[in-house]
């Protein structure tokens, strides 16, 4: 299971945000939710904007 | 049930209190739209800046307008003595100063944005400088979309009004049915995104396609797009979340207002 859940801004979920190794971050209120390995999600975006 | 209006000597009958529950379930059978979410309550994903002892915030970066009727200010944890990360309540006086209250919301659960009741306290702010959460999508709206009531031919049509400063740093927008966005947009050079999420269910409750990658409301021939297929299952509980992502902590993201309505397909 590459996708865990921490509570926001506890040293577990800050840990986790710092390592080094592609991830997704979503902090969802009191919850932050993180994926890596497989679960990982490059950005997909395509702005013809900027 | 069918239901027929009859002409009386005053006028125009109203039917009994029963069938007008049964009229409900008539109106969803036949896809009447009704709205999930309807917030002219702006959220704003703050830039770096000082919460004082007294409770004035004092941002780094001007926001678009002077918010005098309030805005929610997603601030870190610290910014408010002893405070948690998340949603506070905020009357700015200018476009950099404003009033912090402890009102706070954790948008975990479901948060459409409200104008909180009164009294109001004022917070206790840190009086240190705070730095904003980057590298991360942090939700600022979440709103439930109740199990089954999209049905396997239903519609979503979403709404979103969103500001940011304009410098090159990409300011991350996404809208999100559960886990799976359906719009991800980088607002790089910009000022204001009014963008259009349609989501369809594609004869199942459990598989989507609609949503646009880079172009916020998408008529017309593009050299290319990405449209957007999702599994997700709507027979039950899903959240619509819209989240927000910033590169520099010295950079802020308004949504200004957001609108939710479904359309039931059977």
């Amino acid at each position: 299971m590459m996708i865990a859940e921490f509570k926001t801004d506890s040293p577990e979920a800050l840990a986790a945000i710092a390592e080094d190794k592609p991830k997704n971050v979503w902090i969802h209120g009191s919850v932050t939710i993180i994926k890596t390995g497989d679960d990982y999600e490059p950005e997909q975006v395509m702005d013809t904007r900027a | 049930m069918s239901m027929t209006a009859t002409l009386g000597a005053g006028g125009w009958e109203v039917p009994p209190i029963d069938r007008l529950e049964n009229l409900k379930v008539d109106l969803k059978a036949i896809g009447v739209a009704r709205s999930l979410d309807a917030s002219a309550v702006p959220v704003c994903l703050a830039p770096n800046g000082t919460v004082a002892t007294n409770g004035v915030v004092t941002l780094g970066t001007a926001l678009p307008a002077t918010y005098s009727g309030g805005i929610w200010l997603r601030l870190p944890a610290g910014a408010v003595v002893g405070g948690a990360a998340g949603l506070y309540w905020v009357v700015m006086s200018s476009t950099t100063v404003g009033q912090v209250y402890t009102a706070f919301a954790d948008p975990a659960t479901e948060f459409i944005p409200y104008v909180p009741a009164g009294p109001l306290v004022q917070a206790v702010g840190s009086n240190v400088g705070y730095t904003q959460t980057t590298g991360a999508d942090i939700t600022l709206v979440n709103v439930t979309l109740p199990a089954g009531t999209l049905g396997p031919r239903g519609m979503l049509d979403i709404l979103a009004d969103w500001h940011f400063n304009s410098n090159a740093n990409s300011k991350g927008t996404k809208v999100r049915l559960n886990t799976t966005p359906f719009s991800t947009q980088t607002n790089a050079s910009v000022v204001w995104l009014r963008e259009f999420v349609p989501i369809l269910n594609r004869g199942s409750e459990a598989r989507q396609v609609g949503g646009t990658n880079g172009y916020s409301f998408s008529l017309g021939n593009h050299g290319s797009a990405l449209e957007i297929y999702g599994t997700v299952d709507t027979s039950v509980d899903t959240a619509i979340n819209f989240t927000a992502s910033l590169t520099a902590a010295t950079d802020f993201i308004v949504l200004d207002w957001s609108r939710v309505s479904l359309t039931y397909g059977a």
